[in-house]
């Protein structure tokens, strides 16, 4: 009768429980809230280039940004959406219109992002009908974003409470197509490249109309755009580690630059991880080897 | 077989091959004709029906889950009280849409403390899966996982902005793999997924995937 | 100060809960799963409806006829209940699915084919030495991985020009390993956020950030 193996201490370390895996994490996420070490963001091109542009902008351009993020992601998108919105409210002159394509709960997260700014408190120049429009969630996916492009105001005929978008002639007039914005920013990148909206916005502002094109992205889908990166896509925030560097380019400190420690630890920590998984994993094979060839001389 | 069988069976097929080719057609027209502008004008009709198909098609997607969550408590099948949660759920939130309007103070109460709480949560502990993903998935077995890991553990060191200072330089390299290699292969699979668009399309005009009830 | 708002309270039960399936799988996760369906189905039929009065039936009472007709199809999805007129609510997946090619074939054969190829083929005789390099590993992966995808035979597969195929297999390696380590970064930013409303606005604990 064989006796039972005993197993090798580095099997168990490789087949180690999730409990302890996740409380280190849970640790290493509290902690720097409590004892924040600031990491210093570095200011990436891809960002810079954002804010150059809306530094850029003229009196009488008007901007299309997107809320296309379901209320999940609020944490993703709502820092960097919140930097851009008052970046843009603080440009005189330049028109805004705020449009959502993703799912109902984009309304929400748009919602969200105007207490934030509070534009009414803020920004007590700047008036509905003149400066801004919501037109709320267009239900419809990639067609309605391909043919708002082609027609907004067909597409689109009247905003959120229901005025004809021909009462807002600095809209109505100005905009004809796609081609028409100075500057198009979408928020959410979920789905990929092959999702509705961010694949529609690339179709068609990007590579129909060549418009400036950002994006204020998820992080998880981000290598999918860099192949469109920097010939159609001018711009990419990654998520809220480009919320933080549009914080520092605005010098200001919003959630983005709170949450930057945190991020730094769990990659670090993902890091080591994977490098002590692996170290144990050759060793594992190095004994299991030496076994054999013990085995094998017994014979 | 009689006219009206055949009808019932070719009309979404009908629609579909008439609403494509004529808004091919229309695509690429120069709106400097008027013969352009008729067929631009329809193409952005078209689209814009979109939008109301679409908002149709959330209405009806409710009303299905109501009637499968229904059947599965009226047959008891397996968890059917959890079936009843989603069903009290989602009364309340059409209730409180009546009370004072969907942007009103109830519904405004529920999507911040509740539809935010459990959207935002069940995203979040995918950070802990994917934290043991990375531990028990990546090991140096062969050439390829060997690749996914290296390529894996540099974007993840341009991910979080302090490893900029640990290991100067790592940015540039994450980067340059982000631009080059891993783009190409994007590329290659976004050309892989042209084609099969092209395909899906013709098959679905030729009668051959399926698609809707009947 | 520990929060008094119920709200809050209803918060921070419902994100443990579903946090509480990291740990083990138990009824509590199981319960706010199923307000997460229930609710957002609730709040997106609110909206629709919205839609549907604020951008068809009032544009069709101010003499708009013409969007009558996707408000009718929409009707036709209703069917899809009853068996033997279900075939009326492929109708409106017809008109959905026709304007959906007729509006994205071509700008879909634009960025999915047409942009990569010429993305690719770019000179690579340039005076910069790692722009070249570039271009060559952009071409050859690119190639090879698209050669991957199209040609599955046994002859490229495992034959003498099995070779390209492994260059792609590595190539697609690469793009995984990036959207792999990109995914932390993601669903962490998440958790994090619900730590800070957790510890600050739940628990009233003041944090150092």
């Amino acid at each position: 009768m064989s006796e039972k193996k005993k197993e090798r201490w580095t099997k168990k370390i490789l087949n180690l429980d999730n409990p302890p895996i996740y409380a280190i994490l849970l640790i290493l996420l509290v902690l720097p809230l409590f004892f924040p070490f600031n990491t210093p963001v570095p200011i990436t091109p891809m960002v810079k280039a954002l804010y150059d542009k809306i530094e850029s902008l003229k009196p009488g351009d008007v901007v299309l940004l997107d809320f296309s993020w379901g209320y999940g992601f609020k944490m993703l998108h709502e820092a960097g959406h919140v930097a851009i919105l008052k970046h843009l409210l603080s440009r005189p002159g330049v028109k805004i219109v705020m449009v959502a394509f993703f799912d109902a709960t984009s309304e929400l997260s748009w919602r969200d992002v105007m207490a934030q700014v509070n534009i009414e408190k803020n920004y007590p120049d700047k008036k509905y009908g003149k400066d801004w429009i919501w037109l709320g969630y267009i239900p419809g996916g990639e067609p309605v974003v391909l043919g708002f492009a082609d027609n907004p105001w067909k597409v689109a005929p009247k905003d959120k409470y229901g005025t004809p978008i021909e009462q807002y002639p600095d809209f109505y007039e100005t905009v004809k197509t796609g081609a028409d914005f100075a500057l198009v920013i979408e928020g959410g990148g979920h789905g990929g490249i092959n999702g509705h909206v961010t694949g529609g916005f690339l179709k068609s502002y990007g590579l129909k109309y060549h418009c400036w094109l950002a994006y204020n992205m998820d992080p998880s889908v981000i290598a999918e755009f860099y192949p469109y990166y920097p010939s159609i896509i001018k711009s990419m925030l990654n998520g809220n580690a480009g919320a933080a560097e549009y914080e520092r380019l605005l010098n200001t400190r919003g959630r983005g630059s709170t949450m930057v420690d945190a991020l730094s630890m769990s990659h670090m920590y993902a890091v080591v991880l994977i490098i002590f998984a692996n170290i144990i994993y050759i060793y594992d094979r190095y004994l299991e080897r030496k076994e054999k060839a013990k085995t094998a001389t017994r014979r | 077989m009689s006219i009206l069988l055949y009808i019932r069976r070719n009309i979404d097929r009908a629609i579909l091959i008439f609403i494509t080719i004529f808004m091919l057609i229309a695509y690429p027209l120069a709106t400097t004709t008027d013969f352009g502008k008729f067929m631009t004008d329809w193409y952005t009709t078209l689209a814009g029906w979109s939008t109301l198909l679409g908002a149709w098609a959330i209405i009806v997607g409710v009303f299905v889950i109501v009637k499968n969550n229904v059947m599965n408590v009226v047959k008891k099948t397996k968890d059917w009280y959890y079936d009843i949660v989603t069903l009290v759920a989602l009364v309340i939130f059409v209730g409180a849409g009546f009370m004072g309007g969907y942007t009103g103070p109830s519904m405004r109460w529920l999507s911040t403390y509740v539809l935010q709480a459990v959207s935002t949560a069940l995203l979040g502990i995918e950070a802990f899966l994917a934290i043991s993903a990375y531990y028990r998935a990546y090991r140096l077995k062969n050439i390829e996982a060997a690749v996914l890991m290296i390529s894996s553990l540099i974007i993840l060191m341009w991910m979080g902005p302090i490893f900029e200072y640990l290991i100067p330089g790592i940015s540039n390299v994450a980067v340059w793999i982000l631009l080059n290699p891993n783009s190409a292969a994007q590329r290659a699979m976004f050309v892989g997924i042209g084609l099969g668009l092209i395909a899906l399309a013709v098959r679905s005009m030729l009668g051959r995937e399926r698609y809707g009830g009947g | 100060m520990v929060s008094t708002d119920p709200g809050m309270w209803v918060y921070a039960l419902l994100v443990i809960a579903i946090y509480s399936f990291v740990f083990k799988h138990n009824p509590a996760f199981r319960v706010a799963q199923a307000i997460a369906v229930g609710g957002g189905a609730g709040y997106a039929l609110w909206v629709s409806i919205d839609y549907i009065q604020r951008l068809g039936i009032s544009r069709v009472q101010a003499g708009h006829y013409i969007v009558l007709i996707p408000l009718l199809a929409g009707l036709l999805y209703l069917f899809q209940i009853y068996p033997r007129l279900s075939w009326l609510s492929r109708i409106p997946v017809a008109m959905a699915l026709g304007i959906a090619y007729g509006t994205t074939l071509i700008p879909g054969v634009a960025a999915y084919i047409i942009a990569p190829i010429t993305q690719t083929v770019q000179p690579f005789w340039t005076p910069n030495p790692v722009d070249n390099f570039s271009v060559i590993v952009n071409f050859i992966l690119m190639f090879c991985g698209v050669a991957f995808f199209i040609f599955t035979s046994d002859k490229f597969v495992k034959g003498r020009y099995g070779f390209i195929g492994r260059i792609g297999r590595i190539g697609l390696m690469i793009a995984f390993g990036s959207a792999c380590g990109t995914l932390l970064g993601a669903k962490v930013t998440t958790a994090i956020g619900n730590i800070i409303d957790l510890l600050s606005k739940w628990l009233g604990i003041p944090l150092g950030t």
